[in-house]
């Protein structure tokens, strides 16, 4: 990862508001900084407001309330084609009118630049992206997967400051989704362009970012590295967004240190981390990821839960277990065992983790993952 | 035993050959399915469609009236040299002819298309005929006694031409030529060239409405095309609402508005912005006025169906590429456009050819078209030599229209 610290921002969101209506705020008191040369990743459900958060910067939204800098200097009210950035749609958004090779020199010819430094250009981003003996095809003539390299090609051929990519890879298989993510991230390490990126897709984001910004409800619920989004999620909703996990409800009922206990409905206790400062008597969610969660037959320490195997699903590189846990619903764990010594199905086992993998947080509601 | 067999014919060339054939016998089958399913339609059209076309094309060259009315001298004069005067042969065969024909009332029509050729000749043959069963040989002599024109030999040239199964004159005459006594091909005096105009005048209102029409119509397709209100349901039907009632009726509207007393000029005084009511009737604004309302909806129509197609995102993404609103829209979205404007322009421009009923009702004289020559010659005067010529004139101009609308914009792949 990038060491970001001392450069200052290249993109500043500050106390963005948006709403249509009046009443429903699509993105609410919004902050967020992004550094130069960073890939950052606006993740979040449909209807979060990471894809208005793209068009706000992009400049094809007004923003109700805050300011938007680039370099420090305001945007707003500056129009889409005097930003300098380049945005990749997810519907590609090709000229149909024009072959492959006119779609790359379009922003330049807008630019007024000499037309043979445009051929030279264009050429080396169709080099770049592997699509140099297109050149002369039609957009409808390719596959989805090359019209969306000729958009990025398009993109990045006039050195925009940012590249705002608005699920770029939504409409590809996941084959060539998968591809395409490692082309995307390499074309990055490249050009050292900063990057952002809106998908809903919390895999595609773990393996492309820098950064990922979880959102929900118009608000940035957590912002930090893939990894600490993953491992170290600051509430149920992220949690329960990024990845799987099992949720154990209960209400806590002994707390020390960073520690603290919770029961469940069945009387059942468990321990774990207190991440939100939780308090004797309220109620909380323990997020336990499955590839943290023990089997054995035997009860090995004393806050193990009883349960029993209802499923067993081969994955190949591992098994999934569906349990059945008194006061839990729908629990699974991971295991690397080889199918041959898989636990069968109704089984009687003991679960446990370790203290410091259950993460004591928000309570589950209706409105899931309110912080 | 069968599976060897079978190894066989899948390896090596002849199952390729077959394969070909199997797919040329396919096509084949299916072309002919095809072919079936529209024979029908091809047999009506050419019967109700093809056909009266060039039956009726086929009056602006034939010339029948004087080889039926004089067959005799039609005879006789086929072989003439044209040189010195017929000999006596051709006079006694015309005397004949005429004696004959005055008898059975035919004559008049075979002078009526000697007219056509040269003015006078319809009171000769008349005038020659009620004597001719009085005539005695020599006949060259007796007809030139009677009038002496059948001693000049223009006359007879022009006799000659018009005995002929086939002629040009028509064709020649809606061109604003014909031929002189040597049978060479000339323009016709100026004062007397008047049917080009109608030709000319046919092209400019046509090109005129199709591009007051696409300055109307393209801004009113995009916003219906585009817009998320239901204003866009209201402005399509405002424009197609026409659609529902008759071209006449609505011709006549215009007359109601357009008229010295009528709505317009009594709005236009009543807010005092005029003190005289304007001549808004019978002249080429009124005839731009109604023919724009006719026509509108065969250019928005296309137009709309086609814009629905361009994704609105298409201008954002250029927008983002550096291009201006104006300069996105301009090499973004209207070359997407073309296919829709090409197609509802090239309607709009053939249909406003061949418009009779319009201008005939709210034009004036200057302002008629092409095809008011057709109804003129077919219903009022009866020379259908000469209405079968204008149509065939606005039929070809048509055509060509057309032709040079798919070079234009055909070339580029719409279309």
């Amino acid at each position: 990862m990038r060491d970001l610290a001392d450069t200052a921002p290249i993109v500043q969101f500050r106390g963005i508001d948006k709403t249509y209506d009046g009443d429903v705020n699509i993105l609410e008191k919004l902050d967020l900084d992004i550094q130069q040369g960073e890939f950052v990743t606006l993740l979040g459900p449909s209807g979060s407001g990471k894809s208005t958060l793209l068009m706000i910067l992009a400049g094809f939204e007004e923003v109700t309330g805050g300011e938007v800098l680039l370099n420090g200097e305001r945007l707003n009210n500056v129009p889409p084609h005097k930003r300098n950035m380049g945005v990749v749609f997810q519907s590609y958004a090709l000229f149909p009118h024009m072959s492959v090779r006119q779609n790359v020199a379009y922003p330049l010819k807008q630019r007024g630049v000499p037309k043979a430094e445009i051929d030279a250009r264009a050429e080396k981003a169709l080099d770049m992206i592997h699509m140099k003996e297109f050149g002369e095809r039609m957009p409808t003539q390719l596959s989805g997967g090359q019209q969306q390299r000729v958009a990025l090609a398009r993109a990045i051929v006039y050195q925009p400051e940012v590249i705002l990519m608005d699920e770029p890879l939504g409409a590809l298989d996941k084959k060539l989704r998968e591809k395409m993510q490692i082309e995307i991230k390499h074309l990055h390490e490249q050009l050292g362009t900063t990057i952002v990126f809106v998908t809903h897709d919390q895999s595609e984001a773990l393996t492309m970012s820098d950064r990922i910004a979880v959102f929900n409800d118009g608000k940035i619920l957590q912002i930090g590295p893939p990894s600490e989004i993953y491992e170290a999620p600051n509430c149920s909703f992220v949690a329960n967004f990024i990845g799987e996990t099992n949720n154990f409800s209960g209400q806590v009922t002994a707390q020390s240190g960073d520690a603290c206990t919770l029961r469940m409905a069945n009387g059942a206790e468990i321990s774990g981390q207190n991440i939100l400062g939780a308090r004797v008597g309220d109620a909380a969610c323990m997020a336990v990821r499955p590839e943290h969660v023990k089997l054995d037959l035997e009860q090995v320490c004393s806050h193990a839960l009883k349960a029993k195997v209802t499923g067993v699903i081969y994955h190949g590189d591992h098994i999934r277990y569906e349990l059945d846990v008194p006061g839990a619903r729908d629990v699974t764990a991971r295991s690397n065992a080889h199918m041959q010594d898989a636990l069968p199905e109704g089984q009687e086992v003991y679960i446990h983790w370790d203290m410091d993998k259950g993460r004591v947080l928000d309570p589950l509601s209706g409105a899931e993952g309110a912080a | 035993m069968s599976i060897t067999a079978e190894f066989e014919s899948d390896s090596g060339r002849a199952p390729e050959v077959s394969l070909k054939s199997k797919l040329r016998r396919a096509e084949r089958q299916r072309q002919l399915k095809g072919l079936g399913l529209v024979a029908p339609l091809l047999t009506f059209l050419l019967v109700i469609f093809v056909l009266p076309i060039v039956a009726i094309l086929f009056f602006a060259v034939s010339s029948p009236e004087v080889g039926e009315a004089l067959p005799r001298t039609a005879e006789a004069i086929k072989s003439w040299d044209g040189k010195d005067l017929p000999d006596e042969a051709t006079y006694r065969a015309l005397a004949e002819d005429l004696a004959e024909g005055y008898e059975a009332k035919t004559v008049a029509g075979a002078g009526t298309r000697l007219n056509y050729q040269a003015s006078g000749f319809r009171s000769l043959i008349m005038r020659t005929a009620r004597k001719a069963d009085e005539m005695q040989a020599p006949f060259k002599a007796a007809m030139i006694d009677r009038d002496e024109r059948w001693g000049e030999i223009q006359y007879w040239r022009e006799l000659q031409r018009a005995a002929r199964p086939l002629t040009p004159l028509y064709v020649l005459q809606v061109l604003d030529l014909k031929q002189d006594e040597t049978g060479a091909i000339v323009s016709v005096p100026e004062n007397r060239a008047i049917y080009l105009d109608y030709l000319t005048r046919s092209l400019w209102i046509s090109a005129s409405v199709t591009v007051l029409c696409l300055l109307i119509g393209y801004p009113i397709a995009y916003f219906a095309a585009h817009t998320t209100s239901n204003w866009g349901y209201l402005v399509l039907g405002a424009v197609l609402l026409p659609f529902w009632i008759s071209v006449l009726v609505r011709t006549a509207a215009w007359m109601v508005v357009l008229q010295r007393e009528g709505m317009l000029n009594d709005l236009l005084i009543g807010i005092g912005l005029i003190g005289e009511p304007l001549q808004l009737l019978f002249n080429r604004f009124a005839v731009y006025i109604a023919m724009i309302h006719v026509l509108l909806p065969f250019l928005v129509m296309p137009l709309y169906n086609n814009m629905r197609t361009i994704p609105q995102l298409h201008l954002k993404a250029a927008g983002s590429l550096g291009a201006t609103p104006f300069w996105a829209f301009w090499t973004v979205y209207f070359p997407q456009s073309l296919p829709g404007l090409s197609a509802g322009a090239l309607l709009v421009f053939i249909l406003a050819l061949g418009y009779y009923i319009t201008p005939a009702l709210v034009g004036g004289p200057g302002d008629q078209m092409l095809s008011f020559l057709v109804t003129q010659f077919a219903l009022e005067i009866g020379n259908w030599g000469m209405a079968a010529a204008a149509a065939g004139l606005l039929l070809v101009a048509t055509l060509v229209s057309y032709a040079v609308f798919r070079l234009c914009l055909g070339a580029r792949g719409f279309m």
